[in-house]
């Protein structure tokens, strides 16, 4: 009897000081002992404010969690952190993983430097849990090839959705020559020939440049790549080489009849001046450039587009407008693929050094998916960053939208530690916020068109072991082969079947086949 | 009896026993030995990194065998023999420009006598040493980018029509050796003008005896007075052929001018430095070394034949 007691009395103890944490849900604060958590990450995008020096957002965050952070901020992330990895000293309890998105967290995980998620996630992150299940390609990016979760990413989906890459235009110069805003891939040879001829600028010169890119390289920034949703291939080509048919099979758009023809579109409007000689040019250039009225239309992120428009109109070219457009569909009317950005960048984990794991998931759940928490961390706090206007629509306050210093939206907000690289979680209200209203008008046709890319294809050690040589090869052979195709200096119908039969060569076909299986891995189905 | 005595003193010491003798010497040594023996010596176990398959959780020594697999995967790669080719022709191009800029520039500082004016010249060549890389690439590409840079202008008014210098292949080699040329020969002609100084004056006062006028007197005098110091210099430059640096290099290229300009550095890094590639690196990195290597002896060999000077 009393030993049943006893064991009774025990039980009920037991129960009586478990946390709260147990259940599905938390309260704040997640802990009143001053626990703290250390956190490796890299240096603020806003360089002039550390987090080493506890920004207010993040003073705030504390306030809310009871749980102070040690910062370690690191430059040269990657180099200081592989090394630390690899020698085996002790990590933080939170560390962002070395190599941005390209790393293999398997691998971590096998030797033993960070802790597999799920069931932490499962038992005390009810807000990371729910957001996977309403953005479900989010969770496909965290699930590694042996179906585990290793690492929380950045979700950026609300910006690529309100704000993508896309094509733009002066719309000043198609009205100051009558033109109807082009839509097919004629229309915009046209619209660039008119611009090339009719010295919109007005200056009496021939000095217009109609097209060019911002940085160069076939990455998806390259602006001619939007170009060829009209050929059926999706814009950007450049930067999604791989994709996806009606039956889930992986093809390489690089080696299709489609490719060639964008192509030889390219090089002739190469040929005829009504591309950049210069090809691309960097967006410091390019943003002086608008300043002498030089450059007719090129592709770039939405919410930069805006600040070009104002810092225009803030050197007094207020004629300066910029209309951003669809990217074309084909000839035959089939509308345009336009391929979004990368869903997910950085990964963070939590080491195995982490003594307390679930008040780690907890802080993290809170200030990145719980509906408070994420507010406070992208948009900062009510009165001193935004505010709830008359509708009950959130608002930036002056502070924000038109600062003092001059400083932009997201350097007001990175400055007082929100909006931050780690655990950031742009939702689509951030991204409605973070663009004027005339950009988010604009670019609401496009969302029509918009798709998700293919997630980062999970590989295992021999794989990536297999495909890095290839790759390299691969990627250095078709970006100076395809940009000398492109320049003219090298003729595309003549030298076609032998850029085929060297990509083959390299191992083209082996590399296709490998990221179908890692495809057909991620999307559940099962290897023949 | 006194025969006995004198019998050894000029006994052979023993190699402890001359240390010992010279400990004033050798305790001066010490600390430079130990350095490269802990940071040079020891860590060449690392080398083996080269053959095994190196990841983070197991220890160099305990990783995974592979054997030569890093090296066949380079050597089958479709590019290993452009990239052999860009790095020796930019190493040999470049020593053959390079090389002798210093010391024509030594030598004709030498015979300037306006003191005040040698001393403003030398202190404004070296200069250019100072400038990093990254800065330097930076005012480099300023000048030479089309159509605003001071070169095209200059090539437009002379009725040209402008020249894309960083997007041609074929511009790659000179505006990179070119640009290395403007930061390294004031720093690099100071070793000569130290060896010219260290010409002993009467030879040339007996050359003007001798009848010779100036330039007979550099190429008699001058010439082989610092020759010894000519050639090691070359010895030493001759065993980094293969290690043509990459920083500069991804400053100044791009994929348009990879056909020139991508070199086995470049290479390995777009393989995955950054990524934790090790393995791949380390045996790239012996493969260039052991190619110096035999490129050092083998030089250092044909100069003692030939000229009688050598580094060992």
């Amino acid at each position: 009897m009393k030993k049943v007691s006893l064991f009774l009395a025990l039980i009920l103890a037991l129960t009586m000081a478990l946390p709260v944490s147990l259940a599905e849900d938390y309260t704040l604060p997640l802990t009143t002992t001053g626990e703290t958590l250390s956190l490796s990450i890299q240096e603020n995008f806003y360089a002039a404010a550390s987090y080493a020096d506890n920004l207010i957002v993040y003073q705030e965050l504390e306030k809310r969690t009871g749980v102070p952070i040690e910062w370690d901020v690191v430059q040269n992330y990657d180099e200081v952190m592989n090394i630390r990895f690899a020698s085996g000293e002790k990590l933080a309890d939170i560390v962002q993983l070395p190599g941005w998105s390209t790393n293999d967290p398997v691998k971590f995980a096998e030797a033993g430097k960070i802790i597999a998620l799920d069931e932490l996630i499962e038992q005390y992150a009810p807000n990371i849990k729910k957001l996977m299940e309403d953005l479900p390609e989010l969770a496909a990016e965290m699930t590694s090839y042996d179906g585990h979760i290793y690492f929380i990413p950045q979700n950026l989906y609300g910006l690529n959705y309100h704000a993508p890459y896309s094509l733009v235009i002066r719309q000043d110069w198609l009205d100051k020559l009558e033109l109807e805003t082009p839509k097919t891939l004629d229309d915009w040879y046209n619209v660039l020939k008119a611009f090339k001829e009719k010295d919109p600028n007005g200056n009496g010169e021939a000095d217009e440049i109609p097209f060019t890119s911002v940085t160069a390289g076939l990455s998806w920034t390259n602006a001619y790549g939007y170009f060829a949703s009209g050929f059926g291939l999706t814009a950007p080509v450049t930067g999604t080489r791989y994709w996806y048919d009606e039956n889930g099979k992986l093809y390489d758009q690089y080696q299709t009849e489609e490719f060639k023809e964008w192509i030889s579109w390219i090089s002739k409007l190469y040929d005829e001046g009504l591309i950049d000689p210069a090809f691309s040019r960097s967006s410091g250039d390019l943003q002086a450039m608008h300043l002498e009225d030089r450059i007719g239309a090129t592709a770039f992120y939405a919410d930069d587009i805006a600040s070009w428009q104002s810092v225009c109109h803030a050197n007094g070219h207020d004629y300066v407008q910029f209309t951003i457009l669809e990217t074309p569909p084909t000839p035959e009317g089939k509308p345009a693929t336009h391929v979004m950005r990368q869903l997910a960048g950085g990964r963070y984990s939590i080491s195995t050094w982490c003594e307390n794991p679930v008040l780690a998931i907890q802080w993290i759940d809170y200030h990145y998916a719980h509906p408070e928490g994420q507010v406070l961390m992208m948009f900062g706090m009510e009165g001193t960053h935004w505010y709830w206007d008359e509708n009950g629509v959130r608002q930036w306050t002056e502070y924000v939208s038109n600062n003092a210093e001059g400083l932009s939206q997201f350097n007001v907000l990175r400055k007082d530690g929100a909006n931050p690289a780690q655990f950031t979680n742009r939702t689509e209200e951030f991204g409605r916020m973070c663009v004027p209203d005339w950009i988010y008008a604009q670019c609401a046709p496009i969302q029509a068109n918009l798709v998700n890319p293919i997630p980062t294809l999970p590989a295992t050690p021999d794989e990536i072991d297999d495909m890095s040589i290839i790759d390299t090869d691969l990627a250095t052979y078709t970006s100076e082969t395809v940009l000398a195709f492109l320049q003219g200096n090298s003729d595309v119908e003549e030298e076609w079947d032998s850029y085929i039969a060297t990509m083959k060569g390299i191992g083209a076909d082996e590399l296709l086949a490998m990221k179908q299986v890692q495809y057909d891995r991620m999307n559940g189905v099962e290897a023949e | 009896m006194t025969t006995m005595i004198q019998k050894n003193t000029r006994k052979k010491k023993t190699f402890l026993q001359r240390l010992w003798q010279d400990k004033a010497f050798v305790l001066l040594a010490l600390p430079g030995i130990a350095f490269y023996i802990i940071f040079h010596y020891v860590p060449m176990y690392g080398v083996w990194m080269a053959f095994t398959n190196y990841n983070m959780s197991k220890p160099i020594i305990l990783s995974d065998f592979v054997g030569i697999k890093w090296f066949e995967q380079f050597f089958n790669s479709y590019f290993c023999g452009r990239l052999i080719r860009n790095t020796l022709t930019i190493s040999l191009k470049g020593l053959f420009f390079s090389f002798p800029i210093p010391i024509l520039f030594a030598i004709i500082l030498n015979e300037v006598r306006h003191t005040k004016f040698k001393r403003t010249v030398q202190t404004v060549s070296y200069l250019p040493h100072f400038i990093s890389t990254v800065v330097a690439v930076g005012i480099l590409k300023d000048i030479f980018s089309a159509p605003d840079g001071i070169i095209n202008q200059l090539i437009v008014m002379l009725g040209g029509k402008e020249i894309h210098f960083f997007n041609k292949p074929q511009y790659f080699h000179g505006l990179y050796i070119g640009s290395g040329i403007w930061s390294s020969f004031g720093w690099g002609s100071i070793l000569y003008i130290a060896a010219i100084a260290g010409i002993d004056p009467q030879l040339y006062e007996a050359a003007t005896i001798d009848g010779a006028n100036r330039p007979q007197q550099i190429w008699h005098v001058t010439i082989p007075g610092i020759l010894p110091t000519v050639v090691m210099m070359l010895i030493m430059n001759v065993g980094s052929i293969m290690s043509v640096g990459y920083e500069k290099i991804i400053l100044m290229y791009g994929p348009s001018t990879y056909e020139t300009a991508d070199v086995i550095s470049t290479y390995v890094y777009r393989r995955g430095l950054v990524s934790g590639d090790y393995s791949f690196g380390a045996a790239i990195g012996l493969f260039n070394n052991v190619i110096n290597l035999i490129l050092l002896l083998l030089v250092n060999k044909i100069s003692r034949k030939v000229a009688d000077i050598a580094l060992w």
